[in-house]
């Protein structure tokens, strides 16, 4: 890695009018030298325009698709554009600029390709979260343990940092539509990527609608399983892109 | 087979055929999507032709009655047309999420580009 990594910071954004303005101009302040990318994700207030005043580059989606599909979306202008770094964060608030730092250690000392802020790694809790939220993240956390001999304590984090290879990984339309989560960790793991989670501090969300409300940590649960399975099926893929991000 | 049931069964068969060609014709109906129903339209003409191949096919497959047979063939056509049009829409899916992205990129390089010639974005 060079000795002064060009980064993004990465905000997938749907409908944050009020919020990502102040969570822009916080990044900024923590890091002058980063960019700013706001991937909208077809908001209908004016979180393009709050973005953009405060700073940030904003990549328009026309159409919703999706938390997954707004992450790519940044992966993919990451990559043509050259950053060695991303650090990708919510823009409703819970994801504190201040722990950017946190992220952005490992990455530059080249000890892992993926680094995941963890609500509850090292004794970082005080992160209050429901039981099935909970329930799930330990469920999860369980089976990629398995699959993987690697332990997560958080592996539903969107708070998390990745490095040139993981940029050129993600980008290359392996990533899913919709929470990527634990199936996304294990493909990276297969890959050959080095993932590793340090403790964050977090808030609950300060407004806006979660992705997790309603009905969606049931269908959400069906999905992991199946796409671990999946993931769990393609070893070969895995195994050539493994080859392939080791000559990086 | 019962005359009555023979002219129903090949009018029903032709109708079919001639439809899905004229859908095809007007280009209403993709060519990639027609093959599907054109095989339904001759699978029902060659049933009624060679009725004895039902039957056949009746005592292999264990059915009481042809017309088990004949439900059984019909739903595994529903099934695969399903199938069918779920893989189209996944490649839609790739396809839309693909466009939406490129077109994000784009419209930043234009505003990019705008900013430096100095135009107002």
């Amino acid at each position: 890695m060079k000795a002064e990594p060009r980064i993004l910071v990465m905000m997938p954004a749907l409908n944050e009018a009020g919020r990502i303005g102040s969570v822009v101009r916080e990044v900024f302040s923590i890091l002058p030298s980063a960019d700013v990318v706001v991937v909208n994700d077809g908001s209908s207030d004016a979180t393009a325009r709050e973005a953009q005043g405060a700073g940030a580059i904003v990549l328009p989606h026309a159409v919703r698709m999706g938390y997954g599909a707004s992450l790519e979306t940044g992966y993919l202008y990451a990559d043509q554009q050259g950053y060695d770094v991303v650090l990708q964060m919510d823009s409703d608030g819970q994801h504190l600029p201040g722990e950017l730092h946190s992220l952005l250690k490992p990455l530059e000392s080249g000890e892992a390709d993926i680094v995941i802020g963890s609500r509850f790694a090292g004794g970082a809790s005080g992160f209050k979260t429901s039981f099935i939220r909970r329930f799930g993240q330990r469920f999860f956390g369980g089976l990629l343990w398995m699959m993987t001999g690697q332990r997560f304590s958080d592996p539903t984090s969107g708070f998390q940092g990745l490095s040139r290879r993981a940029i050129r990984f993600f980008s290359s339309g392996v990533f899913p539509c919709d929470y990527p989560d634990a199936d996304v960790l294990l493909m990276a793991h297969r890959s050959g990527l080095r993932i590793r989670e340090v403790p964050v501090r977090m808030v609950a969300r300060s407004g806006g609608i979660s992705m997790h409300a309603g009905w969606a940590p049931l269908y959400y649960g069906m999905k992991m399983l199946l796409a671990l399975f999946m993931v769990g099926l393609n070893r070969s893929q895995w195994r050539q892109w493994k080859h392939h991000l080791e000559s990086l | 087979m019962l005359y009555q049931q023979f002219i129903v069964s090949v009018a029903v068969g032709v109708l079919l055929l001639v439809l899905i060609i004229r859908l095809v014709q007007r280009g209403s109906l993709d060519i990639a999507y027609c093959w599907l129903w054109l095989g339904v339209g001759a699978g029902i003409l060659l049933v009624v032709l060679h009725y004895d191949w039902l039957t056949r096919l009746s005592e292999w497959i264990g059915a009481v009655t042809q017309t088990t047979t004949l439900f059984l063939l019909g739903f595994m056509v529903v099934l695969l047309m399903c199938l069918q049009f779920s893989l189209v829409i996944s490649a839609h899916r790739r396809q839309i999420k693909r466009l939406t992205q490129r077109l994000a990129l784009l419209e930043e390089s234009c505003r990019c580009t705008k900013c430096d010639r100095g135009e107002s974005t």
